[in-house]
């Protein structure tokens, strides 16, 4: 049967405390019970020592009742502990007992019980002259033996043979307290023992079924809640796999802006093959129609004919010239007031659509960037963003240059662009929004291309962002550096 | 001068009379002769006595026989009841003030008990190699009986018997018997027939294997030179108790009937076996 961590660290945490308060217990409890037993030896020399003191007169005086009456006690309490007390005279007979029946008066001890014959003969013929303890000489019984020493010689002695279960009562009842007091103390430690495995095993889990999703989710939507910032293993482990979802996102934004692009590089060499295999025989028939024309010989119906061609033709030659963006003549750099043009351009439909431009151009000196194309990239941003806004709506704009790269960023608070039009933005034809040319956006990604920069979308719920990053050329920076040259 | 000596004298009498006389307390000694460990009887016995004399008493016990009969010869106390086996051998100085009624009669008798379970004692006979409790050296139920018996059947006392102790009282010989400490024993009649109905459980443990002929009950005596008055108050105090309802309720604590003047004479059969057993040295 496999289980899982999360039910084994608990566990194991419970199962430790358990062994602990056992073990712990089970030392107790032996303790305990050698501490009785010593107590229980102490009790019977104390016990010995009392009952001898009244005993001696009895046994100088040949008093057994009065030995006896000692020994029973008011009302045969000793009885019922099953202890036996035995007065031996200096012969080793005895002389009285609380258990006259057992251990008749005036009999030898050897000859009482058979089970204390052992005794008898250990003891021999004479009683020690010191306080004495048997703790193994009968099964299950220790006995104390008291003597009465007068002038260096025993004169009779008391035998005292308890159960070793007298203090079983007293042990059990101990047993019982500790096995309460543990049992309250299990009923805080288990839960608490289970709840803290479980909080200590919660990131490795949490982590475990993050990984699991790797497998069958896209990693955009990847979102885990893991702790990373604390300083234990867990944590680590937590932070390195953020990071790898990272690296792994970015890797596959890689691998997909790299199809895009080879998409979009494929379809605008087939664009330029084409545009120009056109152009060619385009122009030849231009300029016969201009001929013709100049020729003046045409009846009204076929001047009509061949202004339709010619129109025809025009359109064919600018549908062409748009999808075949070709740097025309060399144009000047791009001026500050090249940006505030592109402003003043889209004026009338901001406008008219009641839209807020929050306007920030950091140009402030000319760069070396073609003013030509970038005013274009520019307008198509805007004419986009302004159409893409909400209506009351608001367009951001920001100009950034820096000594190497120009920044542009284009916003507006239209919807956000779905997955699968993001997927082909870029390509001729694909119109986001009905009245829309189609071209609009490759043209500026052709632009952008050209001059060796990145264009890059960013759509959110409210926000639709359009970032060009332009590199400036060496040779064009070295200009702008010394524009006098 | 002799004023002078009257006065002495007068004053003498008058301490004389403080200390023994009429409103002095009556100190009376107590023994095991009855059951005489019942605190609540004896203090109501006691209060009873008191004023039916019209003078405190005062009930003095002492652990045997011996005690009181010295105490009383010594004049510490007045009256006492004894045993009539030292009442017999200090018969020519102690007066009988009454005797007590055992069913109705002045008598009672010694039992030979053995433990209910020992079937083997049957008789005097049967106790050789046994352990045997007497009650106390000076008592007639307790220990002259049995050793006058002992000798009537030919058997040595000193010789036959494992082991012999005294108990000094007749309910202790019962306890040593019934638990085992001792094989039998020797004990007062009354005091076991009494002690069967007010501690069944005890006597039913055991077994009264042989009953003596009847001996003058224990009488209550008094000192040597108490006044014949103090005499007679005490005597009609206790002969009087059959007779009123608190007295009567009093007896039946003490499973008697009552008091009578009693005559020396009752004990002379206690004074035979006496002679027989004797030479007996105190």
């Amino acid at each position: 049967m496999k289980i899982g961590l999360s039910y084994r660290l608990p566990l194991a945490l419970i199962a430790t405390a358990l062994l602990t308060i056992l073990v712990l217990s089970l030392m107790m409890a032996g303790y305990t019970y050698r501490n009785l037993e010593t107590d229980m030896v102490d009790a019977g020399r104390q016990t010995g020592y009392i009952l001898m003191t009244g005993l001696t007169p009895a046994l100088k005086h040949d008093d057994v009742w009065g030995a006896y009456r000692l020994l029973r006690g008011p009302d045969a309490t000793r009885d019922k502990q099953d202890l036996s007390l035995v007065v031996l005279d200096r012969n080793l007979r005895v002389f009285a007992s609380n258990r006259p029946r057992r251990y008749p008066v005036a009999m030898a001890l050897r000859d009482t019980d058979p089970e204390l014959r052992p005794v008898a003969q250990v003891l021999g013929t004479a009683l020690p002259l010191e306080f004495t303890v048997y703790r193994d000489l009968l099964p299950g019984r220790v006995m104390l033996l008291s003597p009465l020493v007068v002038d260096g010689e025993a004169i009779g002695g008391l035998l005292m043979v308890y159960p070793r279960h007298l203090f079983w009562p007293r042990f059990l009842e101990i047993a019982t307290q500790g096995a309460i007091s543990i049992l309250v103390v299990l009923i805080i430690v288990v839960p608490l023992g289970w709840y803290r495995g479980k909080c200590m095993v919660r990131p490795l889990t949490s982590l475990s079924r993050c990984m699991a999703r790797v497998e069958h989710e896209p990693l955009e939507r990847i979102e885990c809640d893991l702790d990373t910032a604390g300083p234990d293993e867990i944590s680590q482990l937590g932070a390195r796999f953020k990071e790898m979802i990272l690296a792994l996102r970015q890797k596959s934004d890689l691998e997909r802006q790299f199809v895009v692009s080879e998409r979009l590089a494929a379809v605008g060499r087939l664009a330029a093959g084409v545009a120009h295999e056109i152009n060619n025989p385009l122009g030849g028939m231009l300029v016969a129609v201009d001929t013709l024309k100049e020729r003046g010989t045409l009846d009204p119906s076929s001047q009509r004919t061949l202004a339709l061609i010619e129109r025809g033709l025009t359109q064919i030659r600018e549908t062409v010239a748009a999808l075949l963006v070709e740097a025309g003549l060399a144009p000047h750099p791009l001026t500050p007031q090249d940006i505030e043009d592109m402003r003043t351009l889209i004026q009338p439909q901001v406008r008219a659509r009641h839209l807020l431009v929050d306007w920030h151009n950091g140009v402030e000196a000319p760069l070396g960037l073609p003013s030509t194309l970038v005013r274009q990239v520019i307008i198509n941003l805007l004419l986009n963003a302004v159409s893409a806004a909400a209506p009351y709506g608001r367009i951001a704009c920001r100009f950034e240059p820096s000594p190497s790269r120009l920044r542009m960023e284009i916003g507006n608070d239209g919807a956000i662009i779905p997955m699968e039009q993001l997927e082909h933005l870029f390509e001729p034809y694909y119109s986001g929004h009905p009245g829309g040319t189609g071209l609009g956006l490759w043209v500026t990604y052709q632009i952008v291309q050209q001059l060796g920069g990145i264009i890059a979308v960013d759509s959110g719920e409210h926000w639709t962002t359009f970032q060009v990053d332009l590199p400036i050329p060496e040779e064009a920076h070295a200009e702008t550096a010394h524009p006098a040259g | 001068m002799p004023r002078l000596c009257l006065g002495l004298t007068l004053l003498f009498a008058m301490g004389a009379s403080n200390g023994q006389g009429i409103g002095a307390p009556l100190r009376f000694g107590l023994t095991p002769v009855f059951v005489d460990d019942q605190i609540s009887f004896l203090h109501d016995w006691q209060d009873y006595l008191g004023r039916r004399l019209n003078r405190p008493v005062t009930f003095v016990q002492r652990s045997t026989y011996q005690e009181i009969t010295d105490m009383l010869l010594r004049g510490q106390l007045d009256a006492a009841w004894v045993c009539g086996y030292p009442y017999v051998r200090h018969r020519d100085r102690l007066q009988l003030v009454a005797v007590p009624l055992y069913h109705n009669r002045p008598l009672y008798r010694s039992y030979l008990i053995a433990h209910a379970d020992d079937g083997s004692i049957q008789g005097w006979s049967d106790l050789e190699g046994k352990v045997f409790a007497y009650s106390d050296p000076d008592s007639n139920s307790g220990y002259l009986y049995p050793q006058y018996a002992m000798q009537q059947g030919g058997i040595d006392p000193q010789r036959i018997f494992r082991k012999v102790f005294f108990t000094f009282a007749h309910r202790n010989v019962v306890r040593a018997v019934a638990e085992g400490l001792a094989d039998a024993g020797a004990v007062d009649g009354y005091v076991w027939d009494t002690l069967s109905q007010t501690h069944p459980a005890l006597t039913a443990r055991t077994r009264v294997v042989a009953r003596s002929p009847r001996f003058g009950f224990p009488p209550i005596v008094a000192r040597p030179r108490l006044s014949p008055l103090e005499t007679t108050q005490l005597r009609s105090a206790l002969l009087g108790m059959a007779s009123d309802p608190e007295g009567q309720g009093l007896l039946r604590r003490l499973n008697l009937d009552g008091f009578e003047g009693g005559e020396p004479g009752l004990f002379d059969s206690i004074h035979a076996m006496m002679a027989a057993v004797a030479p007996r040295s105190p």
